[in-house]
């Protein structure tokens, strides 16, 4: 069993959990360092790190909105004037595909095939992408101030910060954090859903010289057999709950890293967690690097980068096609090829495409009981609520 | 509507029927009884008869009239209230809303006993023997002969002119549901043939008091079926249904609905949490927090039948995922759901006082009280009265939590007690509740306030303790805790303090609870098969025939 809690509130049990380390400690103390320390979380949140200011992040303006680049998109593939604004008269309106205007953007590529399964039917609409100065994330090529990647992170000041996936997203409307570190409204929101169906995400970090000081430690993130439980608020996850691992290997990553202050970081390893195919079927990462910082009432934030498959990224995004065209404003072409432009890890041998783009997620936690699973009960009531979905 | 409005208006004066012979006679030497009463049904026992009678698919929707809690029980209040315009409205409604459903397609097959000969007509035999068999149940007594006809009558004329026995019936039936002789327990007094010149309960009204208070429901065919050949008038008749539903699992509804009362649970309902301070409690950790109560009090009465004090100081509880969190600990629950938990030795959680539906009931939204919770100790758990604070205190430094003078609850209950004033009352409460101050507003569990160190140090009437499971003990020890639930199921059976009459009956009784190891089910059989919790005091000269005359317009 892992345990938890940094939080005042829980210091007598605490206490015991420590002095009974220390009472197992004691003939060997002359051997042994400090008793490891087991502190775990469960993730409230988690969304595309972008550092958007409002003032350096986009300065050639943001991307269109959805009812402008369709009425750009079908000029383009030679639908007339007429036919474009009756199509969109009722823009977005209800009844789903039976609305005018989706046919028509849906084949908006050559006139017959799906342009989300297919965005090369279509030619590059063009995306705007950021250019300011300042991206979370992490200087995942190891360049430096010489990558070519431009980006400097705002709270750690580290140089050459690789984000490729903000530079694409960043001056999306719906994908802007604003202020930072603000929550990009259609992630957020998308996350708001999903976390109420999908089993919780878990974080245990085990300080193996305890963590009143620093020295290595061991990170793992699992999934959780239950779903998280809202607090007063309805905005965060409810602190101290209990979550049982879900066994499935898929979703389980121990990450090897140092505790610095009140700081976690990782050693670059690979990363997988399963999500939802509601946002993203997976997150899975190279090069993986994370930094969390354990406040003192035991809630984290922080941040988990790596290369992850831009195709992947992109059919998160296409899966909902026109809808989450026309909810976030979003071209899904153009951000198919922003995608794939800004791809800069992972070459394809024979074409020379890269296959994976860095990213960055900001992630928001409070501490939990993180136990094995031991209720097949619990299992059973999470896969109907999913199946209710 | 009005004329039903007025019965049932004066229903909530004490209606009292006298039958048998008139007061006559020497008084002998058995307690004189107290004053009858006629208490409104609560929601929960209309909402449980409803399903007693109908079962649980029958929905009971609408708004009640809200209780009135009078020296310190719904239960006291429940005989003093009345039924507001709006009120009848609502029971209007409700009523109308259960006939339809159990008249209606889906439920009429099963709950109707008999068809009618033409489902388009009226048919006298079949709604005389719904509305016999109903009325029973609902009115706690078999009907008239007049009621029955008064009803059936109905029935018919509605049918006639909708065209629809079912209709008709379900019109009838509804009038039944709004009637005071449902909406209000009624006692009916007898002379007491075994004591000349007293009166008694008449068997159905024994019935009625009996049903309500082992089981907080109306009585059952079987009890009615004993009341009705006489089996209630005799010791051994008595006994043999009040075993019969203390043995019975329906008594957990009883205890249950004794204690939710007692420990003013009724105020969850306008609780308020600041969620930016409090973020784990709820409404659910509400809800969950009064289950978790009820549950440790039934377990340890009921199927352990256990010593009535250790209610104080059980760590033995149940608990949710959710309450868990409340109490940071690690929790799985089967399903999701409930499962027991004992708090180790040496935890700060002993007892109901320390569990999240006492600390957080009695705190402010923002900020613990330790004079609420000090108070409710008192007043709850003692039955010891604690005086109004006056009009003109000055709360400012009490409330004022960012005071960097005065980080704990107990920095500045210190300093506003340095009022002469306030100082009186505020030492017979504080000091119980500074030890609970280890727990927050919200229930959770706290070490600093502001940054100081909380000192959870107090004292009970001269016990002394350091900490919420010293305090536990205290109340525990503390001999009024036994006599005040005495006190309290003896005025909530009976619907009314007892009389300076009935003072050595609960003397009595509280003696009892002693030798009997403080078990509750014992004591709830004492107060039972007591003939003085059936005893009627002889009516005032005049009383006799005014309310007999009332009680017969009634529909």
């Amino acid at each position: 069993m892992f345990l938890m809690n940094t939080s005042g509130a829980a210091s007598p049990r605490i206490r015991r959990i420590a002095v009974c380390l220390t009472a197992l400690a004691l003939p060997m103390m002359a051997a042994s360092a400090a008793a490891a320390e087991t502190k775990s979380f469960v993730i409230s949140y988690f969304y595309d790190a972008n550092f958007s200011d409002g003032k350096t992040d986009c300065p050639a303006g943001l991307n269109m909105s959805a009812i402008d680049f369709y009425r750009r998109d079908l000029a383009k593939a030679g639908h007339s004037h007429d036919e474009i604004e009756a199509a969109l008269k009722d823009f977005p309106g209800e009844g789903g595909l039976k609305q005018p205007w989706v046919p028509l953007v849906v084949t908006r590529g050559n006139g017959k095939d799906n342009v989300y399964a297919h965005p090369e039917t279509m030619a590059d609409p063009g995306m705007i992408e950021v250019s300011g100065k300042y991206s979370y994330g992490f200087n995942l090529d190891g360049k430096g101030a010489a990558s070519p990647s431009k980006f400097e992170e705002p709270d750690t000041h580290e140089q050459g910060v690789n984000n490729g996936l903000y530079k694409v997203e960043g001056c999306i409307r719906s994908y802007r954090g604003l202020p930072p570190p603000g929550r990009p409204s259609l992630p957020e929101n998308l996350w708001d859903v999903l976390r109420d169906v999908m089993p919780a995400w878990l974080i245990t970090v085990t300080a193996a010289d305890g963590f009143g000081k620093d020295g290595p430690v061991t990170v793992t993130w699992d999934r959780a057999l239950e779903r998280i439980t809202r607090d007063a608020s309805g905005a965060v996850a409810q602190a101290d709950m209990t979550y049982q691992v879900d066994p499935d290997p898929r979703s389980h990553n121990e990450l090897k890293g140092q505790i610095k202050g009140n700081v976690v970081t990782v050693e670059p390893a690979k990363f997988n967690m399963v999500l939802d195919p509601y946002l993203q079927p997976e997150i899975r990462f190279e090069q993986t690097h994370m930094r969390i910082n354990i406040a003192a009432d035991g809630s984290i934030r922080g941040v988990l980068g790596g290369y992850q498959p831009w195709m992947t990224v992109y059919y998160g995004f296409a899966d909902q096609g026109h809808i989450k065209e026309y909810a976030g404003s979003i071209n899904l072409p153009a951000l198919y090829y922003a995608l794939k432009r800004n791809a800069d890890y992972d070459p394809d041998p024979k074409t020379g495409q890269n296959r994976q783009i860095s990213s960055a997620y900001l992630l928001e936690g409070v501490p939990a009981y993180v136990i094995p699973a031991t209720n097949k009960t619990a299992a059973a009531d999470t896969d109907s609520s999913a199946k209710a979905r | 509507m009005a004329y039903l409005s007025k019965i049932l208006a004066s229903a909530a004066v004490a209606v009292t029927i006298y039958t048998g012979a008139a007061v006559s006679g020497v008084a002998d030497d058995k307690p004189a009884g107290g004053e009858v009463v006629t208490r409104r049904l609560s929601q929960e026992q209309y909402r449980q008869v409803i399903t007693d009678l109908f079962g649980p698919s029958i929905k009971v929707g609408g708004r009640f009239e809200p209780d009135i809690r009078r020296d310190g029980l719904l239960a006291m209040g429940a005989s003093q209230v009345s039924v507001t315009a709006s009120g009848l409205e609502e029971y209007d409604k409700i009523a109308r809303n259960i006939a339809a459903q159990v008249v209606g397609e889906a439920h009429r097959d099963t709950l109707i006993p008999c068809k009618p000969a033409n489902a388009k007509a009226a048919d006298d035999a079949c709604a005389g023997q719904f509305l016999a068999e109903t009325g029973k149940m609902l009115y706690r007594r078999p009907l008239t002969q007049d009621e029955l006809q008064s009803r059936v009558k109905v029935a018919n004329d509605a049918a006639v002119g909708l065209k629809d026995f079912y209709s008709g019936l379900g019109i009838s039936l509804a009038t039944m549901l709004e009637s005071p002789k449902f909406l209000f327990r009624q006692e009916i007094a007898e002379t007491d043939p075994d004591h000349a010149g007293q009166f008694r309960m008449d068997a159905y009204s024994k019935a009625s008091q009996l049903s309500f208070f082992l089981w907080d429901a109306a009585p059952d065919p079987e009890l009615l079926a004993a009341a009705e050949h006489g089996d209630l008038n005799s010791d051994s008749g008595l006994a043999k249904q009040v075993d019969r539903m203390i043995a019975s699992p329906r008594i957990q509804g009883g205890v249950r609905a004794f204690f939710t009362d007692m420990l003013g649970f009724d105020e969850f309902e306008t609780l308020a949490k600041d969620s930016m301070i409090f973020p784990k409690y709820s409404t659910k950790v509400a809800k969950d927090a009064q289950e978790q109560t009820l549950r440790t009090i039934t377990d340890l009465l009921v199927t352990q039948k256990g010593d009535y004090r250790d209610i104080f100081t059980t760590r033995k509880t149940f608990i949710t995922p959710l309450l868990a969190s409340v109490y940071n600990v690690p929790f799985v629950a089967p399903a999701g759901g409930w499962a027991p938990y004992e708090f180790p030795a040496g935890d700060s959680r002993a007892g109901i006082v320390s569990q999240v539906s006492f600390v957080a009931l009695h705190s402010h939204p923002g900020r613990s009280s330790p004079t609420l919770r000090g108070k409710a100790v008192r007043e709850v758990l003692l039955c010891q009265k604690v005086p109004t604070p006056p009009a003109n205190v000055n709360f400012t430094l009490v409330q004022d939590t960012k005071n960097p003078q005065y980080k704990t609850a107990r920095a500045r209950l210190g300093a506003h007690a340095t009022d002469p004033t306030c100082a009186g009352c505020h030492k017979i409460m504080d000091p119980i509740g500074l030890g609970l101050e280890a727990f927050d507003s919200g229930g959770s569990l706290r070490s600093s306030e502001n940054g100081d160190t909380i000192d959870t140090h107090g004292e009970l009437d001269g016990m002394k303790f350091t900490d919420a499971a010293g305090l536990a003990q205290a109340v525990h020890d503390d001999p009024a805790a036994p006599s005040c639930v005495v006190s309290r199921i003896s005025s909530y059976g009976l619907g009314r303090l007892p009389g300076k009459g009935e003072a050595d009956w609960v003397k009595t009784l509280q003696a009892g609870f002693k030798d009997d190891g403080y078990k509750f089910p014992a004591l709830l059989r004492r107060i039972a098969t007591s003939p003085e919790f059936y005893r009627i005091a002889p009516p005032q000269t005049g009383a006799l025939d005014a309310p007999s005359k009332l009680a017969s317009q009634a529909p």
